[in-house]
């Protein structure tokens, strides 16, 4: 588990900014005449492909000051959720620019702390390594 | 899969911007895991792959290493490093594959974030397992996939993309060294189960 204040700064501002644009984009990129289960399995779905994208471009952007896989992983994953989520909600309702924005960095930050647990869990020797 | 000349282009190329990329964020992480790693160096050690040569200030001092890159370019830039290092320490522009080591010349093997990259990894370390002498071992510090969902899943959409600029980001290494007829000894997971140190020593 990373303690350096440097670092988790670093881990929770990328996946936060993923979440936030991701959120913001795809709210632009759903029409508001999407209603029903097909359009909104098609909004989760240009939210999750927008999402990832924007994801790993704002993790690739942070890699060089913050780690490579570190923050780029949360970061993806942060884009990818904040896209679906945020591009189901719009069929469903109307969110404002900002509220897509502010909804996507919650999901971010939820995303580093998925993340931080599975780290907490995965770190260290694996048990039982397989023999050949 | 990249040949051998598509190879040393791809990390010529990557050479200029490598510190940029790797020796601030990256290497500050993960210093102190492979400081613990290459602590372990002991007789006569072949390093690959040396690059810059961001990795020789995590070198224990009076080591006899012979390090190897596939790119001029990237020895080159190692060579202030290579100077500087409080040791023995050669280095060679070599590919992995087609190492004109003889048989069983090195008592360990050390790997860093390579054969993340090695165009054919099983024949690769397997060529590793040639030059290593008899009760030697091969010690490296790699990223590899990972088995954890969604993360296996992202690291899959990506690679095709991560590819072309430079690593794979979803090899199964620790599968590829059994491959190659190494018995491993130690697996320890460093970031998730994607940044890890793997210990191995050839099979009987």
């Amino acid at each position: 588990m990373e303690r350096r204040l440097y670092f988790i700064l670093g881990d929770l501002s990328a996946a936060v900014l993923s979440g936030a644009c991701a959120g913001w984009l795809v709210q632009f990129m759903v029409p508001v005449s999407f209603n029903g289960p097909l359009a909104m399995a098609a909004a989760m779905l240009i939210g999750r492909i927008t999402g990832m994208a924007v994801g790993m471009l704002c993790g690739l952007l942070s890699s060089p000051f913050f780690g490579a896989m570190e923050p780029v992983l949360p970061a993806s994953l942060a884009g990818m959720v904040a896209g679906m989520v945020i591009g189901t909600a719009m069929v469903m309702s109307t969110l404002s620019p900002l509220n897509a924005a502010l909804g996507g960095a919650a999901i971010g930050a939820l995303c580093l702390l998925y993340t931080y647990v599975q780290q907490t869990r995965l770190f260290g020797d694996v048990d039982t390594p397989v023999k050949s | 899969m990249d040949n051998p000349q598509q190879n040393q282009k791809k990390w010529d190329s990557a050479a200029g911007a490598y510190d940029f990329s790797t020796a601030g964020g990256p290497e500050a992480r993960w210093r102190p895991f492979k400081k613990t790693l290459f602590s372990k160096m002991a007789g006569k050690v072949l390093f690959l792959a040396v690059g810059t040569g961001l990795d020789i200030g995590c070198f224990p001092q009076g080591q006899d290493i012979t390090g190897i890159d596939i790119s001029p370019k990237m020895l080159e830039k190692a060579r202030p490093r290579i100077d500087a290092y409080d040791g023995q320490m050669t280095v060679h522009q070599m590919d992995v594959h087609e190492m004109t080591f003889d048989d069983a010349t090195f008592d360990q093997v050390f790997t860093s974030c390579t054969f993340c990259s090695v165009p054919d990894p099983v024949r690769g370390l397997s060529a590793l397992r040639r030059v290593l002498k008899p009760g030697g071992s091969l010690n490296m510090f790699e990223h590899t996939g990972s088995h954890i969902f969604p993360f296996n899943v992202m690291l899959n959409v990506a690679n095709p993309l991560m590819r072309r600029l430079g690593p794979e980001v979803n090899r199964n290494t620790v599968g590829n060294v059994q491959k190659a007829g190494f018995e491993i000894t130690r697996v320890n997971n460093i970031f998730l189960d994607v940044v890890k140190t793997i210990e191995a020593v050839p099979a009987c």
